[in-house]
């Protein structure tokens, strides 16, 4: 349970603030709405690229990493299709030095030319090391356009490719700035031994001025659930052979959310999942075989992945995962089965709320969904999952279209 | 007005409210230590063993023992364990470093119980079967193979040859490494490495005296074995060698020496060297290497202890064109820290910085049980962290200067690089001036 209020400043920043007496350290969690998203196909991986210069200083403070190491503390930050995430975390006695940073970023950010031409040149190389030069790296590059023909989760959030990130221009910058990084586009939570009113003064102080500004609305539709299958192989100097099948799902809010994560864990999700114990365990077919969900806020995936045995075949790989789909689709699963997931959740859930920064990114990305409150309430929704339903939503998947993409060994 | 220019005052972190590291009670002789929070929902135990990679007699064996821990225990086939971890949302993990080996659970308190059986009987009685056995050697051998493809991997096995070849710390394996492990050579490691005697008992979060009769009730004693780590030194071979890669975008670089350890009287100040040069995101390398010049996506530096033996690494992922210019940068750097004091600003940055990190382990029960764990396992004293905390704030610009000229000669370093074709004679390169 992570107890917490909430406020709202008249520019429109949501604040939240946690009382954690365990810690000596405070974290301050700033979370904007505007992730991969928000781009146009054009200028792709531009949320993420921005996410990098906001380390490049702002309009009063010409460095943003030194003063806050200065004060004992660290920060970083995340950007995903759907939202950009900062955090800091520090000795609570200089939380200020974290306002001071983190409200003069928000107001205005000083663009400097500089700035741009490093980042651009770190996140290129971020693109040979996370992507490129990794084994299986373009997995998502290319998976993602064979699932996605509509929305913008086509693109992976380091962008479609190298020349996007080469063609950025600091007109774009701006732009991108003025619309998204805005109080009102912004959830500031607070996590530590800090006492609520004078925190809430403090944040008054610093980000009260800072002017409101109208997030551009983007009517993005929703990724059509069609019955089109894709398959495609990618050959390439690869160890071993892999096989990933993917499938559209509802989208965050539905109440089908649940069913579709509960039968991913049911499907694939450790050692004694279905997928797991028969064809990693017992055939060996697979040495590794899960399944799992992307959790966006649109239509996400449901995804399979495996990599695949010596002498495996593709085709006898997919076969069998599909046996074991249809398997569960004509059956449900057992009340042992089912508590066994709905158990998993409530640890997980335990384990995610160990550390003031977790505390917070939860608060946070929870309120960006619809209420912070849900950060205590959400397995509810889990709890209240019957097996007859993971086998209904089962069974949607065998009437969907799968995008399959196989890796194939070169022969040497 | 709000003046947005000038930085709010800082405070410094003057002490830290270290937990005792006495043990609260002990397992016939084996000591448990202990840190309770009845805010917190869950509870782990983590039982260390001398059973570390440095330890074993034929590559793998080590992480093939801790791996095959779980395949199958006690009255439980590999099968139910997972199924029963599983069920009660338990993680059960091993985990094997250069000197030790980890077992440990962790689960919603309310859940000890009813999994406390499986890890008694993974940690006291595991039965190594060998359908599991070969199994887990085809799966290890396949994902080793994956893994030979990442520069960082190659560039790794590359410098623990160089800089631990002659020593028992020395990581040389190969997917066909696999076949030469035995049952017989698992059980013969688990017995003499994994007793409970030669032990140490971590336990945290809520309900740690139930974890602890628990532990009573179902640990049996066995035969005392008094296992101790044997020191041993690596003896490094200096200069920098090279793997190829073919058509790899980036290479990896890897550099090592040989560092003071936490008892010397000037480790304080070798740590900050450390910190300035490499430690953190504001250090020196990062500034030049990626704020600067963009040849990476990261660079950093770490200090290492062993038993009885301590080193420095700097490593990075460069892209392949800039691999020399990055070499010249990091003996550049070393290089103004032996010859150029360091200025008090950034001193006093890093001293802050590094007492902020100190302060982190106090972030909760089990960042405090981690910081317990360590001091127990390193034997650090229960005044350790205060003192090294007082000897940062006293380090001057001359003794960083002084450490770098003693400690860090770019000459010294050993070192290995794994990535696209790159012929030229690396080490008559730098050492040219």
């Amino acid at each position: 349970m992570i107890d917490f209020e909430k406020f709202t400043l008249d520019n429109g920043l949501r604040v939240l603030i946690h009382r954690d007496k365990n810690t000596p350290i405070v974290s301050v969690n700033t979370l904007y709405k505007v992730g991969a998203r928000d781009e146009s196909p054009e200028k792709t991986g531009f949320a993420h690229l921005f996410e990098h210069l906001m380390f490049s200083g702002s309009k009063n403070v010409p460095d943003f990493d030194m003063p806050i190491q200065k004060a004992g503390g660290q920060n970083n930050a995340f950007t995903n299709n759907d939202f950009t995430n900062y955090y800091i975390t520090l000795p609570k006695e200089n939380i200020e030095t974290a306002f001071w940073l983190e409200s003069d970023r928000m107001l205005d950010l000083g663009f400097s030319e500089n700035g741009l031409e490093v980042q651009r040149k770190v996140v290129i190389e971020e693109f040979g090391q996370r992507y490129l030069n990794q084994p299986y790296g373009e997995l998502w590059l290319e998976l993602r356009p064979m699932a996605y023909k509509v929305h913008p989760y086509q693109w992976a959030t380091i962008g479609k490719s190298v020349k996007h990130i080469e063609d950025a221009t600091m007109e774009d910058v701006k732009t991108f700035y003025q619309d998204y990084y805005s109080p009102s586009n912004a959830i500031l939570t607070i996590s530590g031994d800090v006492e609520v009113d004078h925190v809430l003064d403090r944040i008054a102080h610093w980000y009260g001025d800072i002017p409101p500004s109208k997030r551009p609305v983007l009517n993005l539709d929703q990724e059509p659930i069609t019955i089109e299958a894709e398959t495609k192989t990618l050959e390439r100097d690869v160890a071993q052979n892999a096989l990933h099948l993917a499938w559209i799902m509802c989208e965050r809010s539905h109440p089908d959310y649940f069913k579709f994560d509960l039968l991913s864990d049911i499907l694939g999700n450790g050692k004694s999942s279905r997928l797991h114990r028969n064809l990693v365990t017992e055939s060996r077919l697979f040495t590794q075989l899960s399944a799992y969900i992307t959790g966006s806020i649109d239509r996400g995936l449901i995804v399979i992945s495996g990599m695949l045995s010596e002498g495996v075949d593709h085709d006898l790989g997919r076969a069998k995962i599909m046996s074991i789909i249809k398997d569960l689709a004509s059956q449900p699963p057992s009340e042992r089965e089912v508590e066994k997931v709905k158990n998993k959740v409530l640890s997980q859930k335990a384990i995610a709320e160990t550390g003031s920064l977790y505390k917070a990114m939860n608060l946070s990305y929870f309120e960006m969904l619809g209420d912070a409150n849900d950060a205590n309430h959400f397995q509810d929704e889990y709890l209240k999952v019957r097996g007859f339903e993971i086998q209904n939503v089962a069974g949607q998947l065998l009437t969907r279209g799968v995008k399959e993409l196989r890796y194939k060994k070169n022969d040497q | 007005m709000i003046s947005r220019t000038v930085a709010p005052p800082v405070k410094k972190v003057i002490t830290l409210n270290i937990p005792p590291v006495e043990a609260v009670d002990h397992l016939y002789s084996t000591p448990i230590f202990a840190i309770g929070d009845e805010s917190e929902e869950l509870v782990k135990i983590e039982i260390t063993f001398p059973a570390g990679t440095g330890e074993e007699k034929k590559s793998l064996l080590a992480s093939a023992v801790a791996a095959m821990l779980t395949e199958g225990a006690g009255k439980y086939t590999a099968n139910q364990i997972s199924e029963l971890k599983d069920f009660y949302g338990a993680k059960i993990q091993t985990g094997v470093g250069k000197d030790n080996a980890t077992v440990s659970v962790l689960c919603l308190s309310s859940k000890l119980r009813d999994i406390f059986p499986v890890f008694a009987a993974i940690v006291q009685s595991p039965k190594f079967p060998e359908t599991e056995f070969e199994a887990y050697k085809e799966r290890a051998r396949a994902s080793l193979k994956v893994n030979l493809d990442r520069v960082e991997l190659q560039a790794r096995l590359l410098f623990s040859e160089r800089f631990f070849g002659y020593s028992k710390y020395a990581e040389n394996y190969a997917p066909d490494h696999f076949d030469q492990l035995s049952l017989q050579d698992l059980n013969d490691f688990y017995q003499s490495n994994y007793a409970l005697a030669d032990a140490k008992i971590f336990v945290s979060g809520k309900g740690v005296n139930d974890a602890i009769l628990l532990l009573k009730e179902y640990f049996a004693d066995r035969e005392k074995s008094f296992f101790e780590i044997t020191s041993e030194n690596p003896n490094p071979v200096g200069g920098i060698g090279f793997r190829p890669k073919e058509n790899a975008l980036q290479s990896a670089i890897r550099l090592g020496i040989e560092s003071l350890s936490r008892n010397a009287k000037e480790y304080p100040a070798f740590s900050l060297t450390n910190t300035i040069l490499g430690g953190y995101f504001g250090s020196r390398l990062m500034q030049n290497i990626r704020e600067d010049k963009g040849y990476t996506y990261g660079i950093g530096t770490s200090i290492n202890h062993l038993k009885d033996y301590s080193y420095l690494i700097a490593s990075t992922q460069v892209g392949a064109e800039h691999t020399r210019a990055t070499l010249r940068e990091i003996k550049r750097e070393i290089s103004k820290l032996q010859n150029e004091p360091v200025g008090n600003e950034e001193l006093e940055l890093v001293q802050n910085y590094v007492a902020g990190l100190l302060l982190r382990n106090m972030d909760g029960t089990f960042n405090q049980a981690a910081l317990i764990k360590t001091m127990v396992m390193n034997g650090l004293s229960g005044d350790y962290y205060n003192r090294f905390l007082n000897g940062i704030y006293s380090v001057t610009p001359d003794q960083i200067m002084d450490i770098a000229q003693k400690h860090l000669g770019f000459e010294k370093f050993t070192g290995a690089i794994a990535g696209p074709g790159y012929d030229d004679n690396v080490d008559q390169f730098l050492s040219s001036k």
